[in-house]
């Protein structure tokens, strides 16, 4: 197992951004019945979603949360020497959307700016990117925005996904502190993953065609074409189930900690009933699972900040605790980051 | 590793009473669908402490291949 920790790098702060269109479940009673309904919330979890219009993305998510954040700590634009835009819904497919969010935001042109392509574990491993960059020396601070509107990505009558994405953009800042105690990281990889949590086409592989526009009826009911997100809940479930308690237990032995150690433990909100599970085959406490999935849904890459942002920003304006944060999914990709948190400045959730 | 527990949480599952639930029960679309089986998953997690695919599950047409697919997972 690779061991890694970085030190000398602080987290200053956090700011999410949901957008105020609010989603119920009635909404899909043009296409399930309410006792599909019921079932598939009590699975995920989920109530209500926040839904991005057509006119904002992602990046536009992050740029709100980056610019409140850049005011509450006093970051004057030309400081930023770095930006990572962590997504799976930006803005093209060239060119990267980081540089666009560079001129918006009116950082310098001496600030490095790219994107990544992770969703479920891309906050943690964008941390990880974010802290190396600073640990080296190479940079000073550091924005990574992290965000996903996968409401654009779905069949509205997708009976595993429909219901269950919900759109934020987060901005997180990241500088040099030698008085800032070690992070940790543990980040794996199992591409055997790639064909249960995918949007098929549209990419190079499988460009998209008239054919595989078409929504096709699914076995289950509802309609969904190769250009919509497919996920197999049975797959996902089964792997979360197998990588993420020995993901903790190896992230724990980095810093020769117990579970009981840990104030927080993030999890990506994947849905109500895998955390759920998680958390009792786990032995953590309610206290130490924050979840949000029930107004939020599953956000993609933002869950984690915004769960830290929604349940735990009282607490962190004001203290320190001890957070582990573990992304899994899509990939697959995971992997968890032990870290100490707050006072934080800065942090706060934005309805805009 | 508690059998009765398991089939009196299978039973509710699948809206039978525990003592209709043999090995020959049948599961169809209807009383096993994509929910039954990842919240299947978890309870055989739970009570046996094995992992058993959600593809395999799917393919069972009847209790007794689902506590086939326990026992074979326990013995791997």
């Amino acid at each position: 197992m690779k061991q890694m920790k970085i030190s000398n790098v602080r987290i200053k702060g956090i700011v999410c951004a949901i957008p105020k269109k609010i989603v119920g479940n009635e909404d899909f009673e043009k296409y399930f019945s309410t006792e599909d309904i019921d079932k598939i919330t009590k699975m995920t979890g989920v109530k209500t979603r926040h839904i991005a219009d057509d006119n904002t993305c992602t990046s536009d998510l992050c740029i709100i949360s980056a610019k409140t954040l850049m005011k509450d700590l006093d970051w004057a634009p030309e400081t930023v020497d770095g930006i990572i835009f962590v997504s799976q819904t930006p803005d093209y497919r060239l060119p990267a959307t980081s540089c666009v969010i560079q001129d918006k935001l009116g950082l310098s042109t001496e600030c490095m700016a790219f994107d990544v392509n992770l969703g479920c574990s891309g906050y943690v491993y964008g941390l990880w990117m974010a802290s190396n960059f600073i640990t080296s020396g190479a940079l000073k601070r550091v924005l990574l925005l992290v965000g996903d509107t996968p409401s654009k990505a779905i069949s509205p009558s997708d009976r595993s996904t429909a219901m269950l994405f919900g759109d934020a953009g987060t901005a997180t800042a990241l500088e040099i502190d030698e008085s800032s105690s070690a992070m940790s990281f543990v980040l794996r990889t199992d591409g055997k993953g790639r064909n249960n949590l995918i949007i098929p086409a549209g990419g190079y592989k499988n460009p998209v065609t008239q054919e595989n526009l078409v929504r096709k009826v699914q076995p289950e009911g509802g309609t969904l074409s190769e250009n919509d997100l497919y996920m197999d809940g049975g797959e996902i479930f089964n792997f979360t189930i197998k990588r993420v308690p020995s993901l903790i237990k190896d992230l724990m032995s980095t810093s020769n900690l117990n579970t009981k150690d840990v104030d927080y433990f993030v999890f990506h909100q994947a849905n109500e009933f895998i955390l759920k599970h998680l958390a009792k085959k786990m032995k953590l406490s309610q206290g130490q699972t924050p979840i949000n999935i029930d107004s939020y849904g599953n956000t993609s890459s933002a869950s984690i900040p915004l769960t830290i942002a929604s349940e735990l920003s009282d607490t962190l304006r004001y203290s320190e605790k001890k957070l582990a944060m573990i992304g899994f999914g899509v990939g697959y990709s995971w992997g968890g980051a032990l870290v100490d948190l707050g006072p934080l400045a800065s942090i706060r959730l934005l309805e805009v | 590793m508690d059998f009765k527990e398991f089939l009196a949480e299978m039973a509710d599952l699948l809206e039978v009473e525990v003592e209709d639930l043999n090995d020959d029960f049948e599961l169809n679309s209807e009383n096993f669908d994509s929910v039954g089986v990842v919240s299947t998953i978890a309870l055989i997690d739970e009570h046996f402490d094995v992992i058993v695919s959600g593809k395999a599950l799917a393919e069972a047409k009847t209790m007794g291949e689902i506590m086939e697919l326990i026992k074979k997972a326990k013995e791997a």
